[in-house]
């Protein structure tokens, strides 16, 4: 018996035709890995670099604390320096005294002197304010009208009310101290 | 082929069993450990930071710093971690000047007993906290700012610092180590000046620097702006310290007060302390008496009999009194005066001090209109100042007075009042008769500068205008030819009225008739008053004890530099002893013809007296012989005569 040969059919093998990938895919696949990559890449810049500002930051942050603490120091010593006390010992010791009601210069004192010092230089100056006293109190007794033309007067006759030679109180026209309070007392009532 | 499918699942079960390992992993490590493993991430990475706020600065009228908060560094040690004890304290005691064996105890019995913690000095300044890193520090030329030891650290913390020293220090106060005010400004304004606590996130990298920090934002704290005048301040200070030495006296308190603002352009105390020293001073010192303290007003309390009198229309300035022969009997009682003045007109009572023409003049006005006056004047109650402590005052209602006590309180006495009370009442006076709140907070601003708020005082009327000018009147009287000659200023008018009352003593149970309490409260100029100036020395000791003698001066030093720095215009007025002519006949009638002897003469011709005529006869130490026994003060009189019952305070207030 002969044998009868199976054999297997040949079964062409079909291959499939495999088409090049396209430029284009590729491409647009290496820009975005690309793309991802520097993203990434730029993120961890990115962060490095706000770890570094900020280092910076907290840095400088706390220079503007020292710096602010120091200002601070420094107006105080500025204040300390300014103390009424400080200044006081530092005079004291330059030899200067302390003011007291017993070697204070009394403001009139100073003014009655310039005054007089303005007579002497400048009589001028002072003669229409002496006018303008003459016109005000009108004195009646000689001797005041020789000593309004003083200059030194006008102090007294610029703040002297005009009714002050009326007088008020019998016993105050007796002693010229009364006197003194009643014209306060016209001024005080005006 | 099995051998190659057994290969096969054989890995595959390895992954699968790897995989799950690692996933039951990942869930315990996420899942259960979670919080754990946070806390630990977050407290390497993150610190947590507390500070303090700098305090809020005080600051004057004229925006000079009166108080103010700067950081310092605080050195602490973990004695577990210092093994040199006795090395580190020696270091330490020569660098911060303590006693380097009981520093070294410390720390070794903080070592013992396992403390980490130990303060070793606190709130040091720059130079010191240099001085120590160099002293630990490997290069002493390089600065650096920690200490080169184990153990050893710095803590930031604040300082308080009072640069002016004393000046106002009972105003401004202190706070304590805690940055807590105990006294003055600084505890009554604590929650304007106070610093919160700022909790703050920081961020660390591994090699420990900060690179983020978050917190949430507080509002700094604000600044006091007083009213205080540092220059008015110090004058004043330095007047009352001469006038307490002058007198020999116990304490003194001054204030100067604008009248038509109601703000405290100074207030003293004597003696004073050093706010930056606080703890070296004995704590009596802290007090403020000048609002915390009652005492009687005696003849400073005439001004309110009379203004009540003048608003009811029960007298007229001219008017005449009939004050006898200075002595009256009210309530078993007997008033007198030092010498018999009969009838004179109320304003020469009035500058005379009588006792009886007070008391005349308050039995016109009756209880009930009398305490109204008292009480609208501002006695008995808080004057509403942003200090701590303010007094009430002593002040009982007329249910329950006594027989006497419209007369002993229309002279001053069976009353308690501060000097700030006094003050305003006159500050009514000098304001035509308005009373304005004293206020010593002028402003508070934020830390930028911005106002937050400003202080707008309440205003009363308390007399007419009409009224407030007599009494202004009245008072000026009492300078010129009264009690308070002494306050006459040179180039400046000025009135007020002085007072000199007995001090109660509660060991003997009564008053003590060698103690007094010496006042003079007045305004000036008199017309157009810009300052109003009480003074009080208690118990002045020397020859000189009345208010016209002890405490007038020092009104005179006061207002005398004040005004001018105010820039208040001269009135003209002609100084005493400053004769403007050489020839008193050459005088206008208008201007000051007598001479009076200087003051200082007259002091001098008193010391020489035997010392009870010496006190007696200073207060008319300038009259001739004849006028002493017509003018002398009523208060003298009653001195005399010990055998006169006393007034007792107990019973009084």
């Amino acid at each position: 018996m002969r044998k009868k040969k199976f054999t297997k059919p040949s079964v062409p093998r079909v291959r499939r035709q495999k088409e090049p990938l396209p430029w284009k895919f590729c491409l647009a696949t290496i820009l975005c890995a690309a793309f991802v990559a520097a993203g990434f890449f730029f993120a961890a810049q990115q962060h490095f670099y706000s770890m570094d500002y900020g280092i910076e930051n907290s840095r400088l942050r706390s220079q503007i604390e020292d710096l602010k603490s120091r200002n601070r120091r420094l107006k105080l010593k500025k204040e300390v320096a300014l103390s009424p006390y400080e200044i006081k010992q530092a005079a004291m010791k330059l030899g200067l005294r302390g003011t007291t009601v017993h070697n204070l210069q009394p403001l009139g004192e100073l003014q009655e002197s310039m005054l007089a010092a303005v007579d002497e230089h400048d009589a001028e100056e002072a003669a229409p304010v002496r006018t303008v006293i003459r016109q005000d109190e009108k004195p009646k007794t000689p001797a005041a009208a020789v000593v309004a033309e003083k200059p030194r007067v006008v102090k007294t006759v610029k703040t002297a009310p005009s009714k002050a030679s009326e007088p008020s109180d019998a016993k105050e026209k007796e002693s010229a101290k009364s006197t003194r309070s009643r014209i306060i007392d016209e001024a005080a009532r005006r | 082929m099995r051998t190659a499918f057994l290969r096969y699942m054989f890995i595959v079960a390895f992954l699968i069993l790897w995989i799950g390992v690692i996933g039951a992993r990942l869930v315990h490590l996420q899942i259960t450990q979670a919080d754990w493993l946070r806390s630990q991430a977050e407290s390497n990475q993150k610190t947590e930071h507390k500070s303090k706020m700098l305090r809020g600065t005080i600051f004057d009228s004229t925006g000079r710093v009166l108080a103010m908060s700067v950081r310092a560094n605080s050195l602490f040690a973990d004695p577990k971690m210092i093994e040199d004890a006795e090395d580190v304290a020696k270091k330490l005691g020569k660098v911060l000047k303590i006693d380097s064996r009981e520093l070294a105890a410390q720390l070794r019995d903080g070592r013992e007993n396992g403390r980490r913690f130990v303060w070793i000095a606190r709130k040091l300044d720059e130079e010191t906290f240099r001085a120590v890193n160099k002293a630990f520090a490997d290069d002493p030329e390089k600065q650096s700012s920690n200490v080169a030891h184990p153990g050893l650290g710095w803590r930031k913390e604040q300082k308080r610092e009072y640069p002016y020293g004393q000046l106002a220090s009972h105003v401004i106060g202190f706070s304590n180590a805690d940055d807590k005010g105990q006294a003055g400004i600084e505890l009554s304004q604590e929650d304007v000046l106070k610093g919160e606590i700022v909790k703050k996130i920081r961020q660390r990298d591994r090699l420990g620097r900060v690179y983020d920090e978050t917190g949430a934002e507080r509002e700094p704290p604000k600044d006091i702006y007083l009213t205080i005048n540092h220059s008015i301040q110090f004058k004043t200070e330095e007047a009352l310290a001469a006038g307490v030495k002058a007198a020999n006296a116990k304490s003194g308190k001054a204030i100067v007060l604008d009248p038509k603002t109601g703000e405290i352009l100074a207030m003293a105390n004597y003696p004073t302390f050093d706010p930056n020293e606080y703890s070296s001073v004995d704590p009596d010192n802290w007090r403020n008496r000048a609002v915390q303290d009652n005492f009687s007003p005696g003849s400073v309390m005439k001004m309110v009999t009379y203004g009540a009198a003048l608003e009811t229309g029960r007298i007229e300035p001219d008017a005449f009194v009939n004050c006898g022969d200075g002595r009256l009997t009210v309530g078993g009682y007997t008033f007198s005066d030092s010498h018999a003045i009969g009838s004179v007109s109320y304003t020469k009572a009035f500058a005379q001090s009588s006792n009886v023409g007070a008391i005349r003049t308050a039995q016109k006005l009756g209880q009930d209109d009398f305490y109204e006056y008292v009480r609208k004047f501002g006695f008995g109650k808080k004057t509403g100042i942003e200090l701590p402590a303010e007094a009430d005052g002593l002040l009982s209602g007329p249910d329950r007075w006594g027989g006497m006590t419209l007369a002993s309180m229309s002279i001053g006495y069976e009353i308690g009042v501060t000097s700030l009370q006094t003050a305003v009442a006159f500050a009514t006076i000098a304001n035509d008769g308005v009373k304005v709140q004293p206020h010593i907070l002028k402003e508070i601003r934020q830390s930028d500068g911005k106002p937050v708020s400003a202080v707008k005082p309440i205003t009363e009327r308390v007399v007419s205008e009409q009224t407030a000018r007599e009494l202004r009147r009245m008072l000026r009287e009492v300078v010129l030819n009264g009690t308070a000659k002494q306050a006459q200023l040179h180039g400046y008018s000025s009135a007020g009225k002085t007072g000199t009352a007995w001090k109660y003593d509660p060991q003997l149970g009564r008053i003590n008739r060698e103690k007094y309490i010496s006042s003079f409260v007045g305004f000036a100029p008199a017309n157009d008053p810009r300052v109003v100036i009480a003074i009080t020395i208690d118990e002045p000791r020397g020859g000189l004890r009345y208010g016209g003698q002890v405490a007038a001066p020092v009104f005179k030093q006061i207002a005398q530099q004040v005004l001018p720095e105010l820039k208040v215009l001269r009135d003209g007025t002609v100084p005493e002893n400053v004769p403007l002519f050489d020839d008193p006949s050459d005088a206008p009638v208008f201007a000051v013809t007598e001479s009076e002897a200087p003051v200082r003469e007259e002091e001098k011709a008193v010391e020489d007296a035997p010392e009870q005529k010496k006190a007696d006869d200073a207060e008319n130490g300038r009259k001739p012989e004849k006028q002493l026994k017509k003018e002398s003060d009523p208060e003298k009189t009653a001195a005399r005569r010990p055998k006169e019952k006393a007034l007792s305070e107990k019973d009084k207030t």
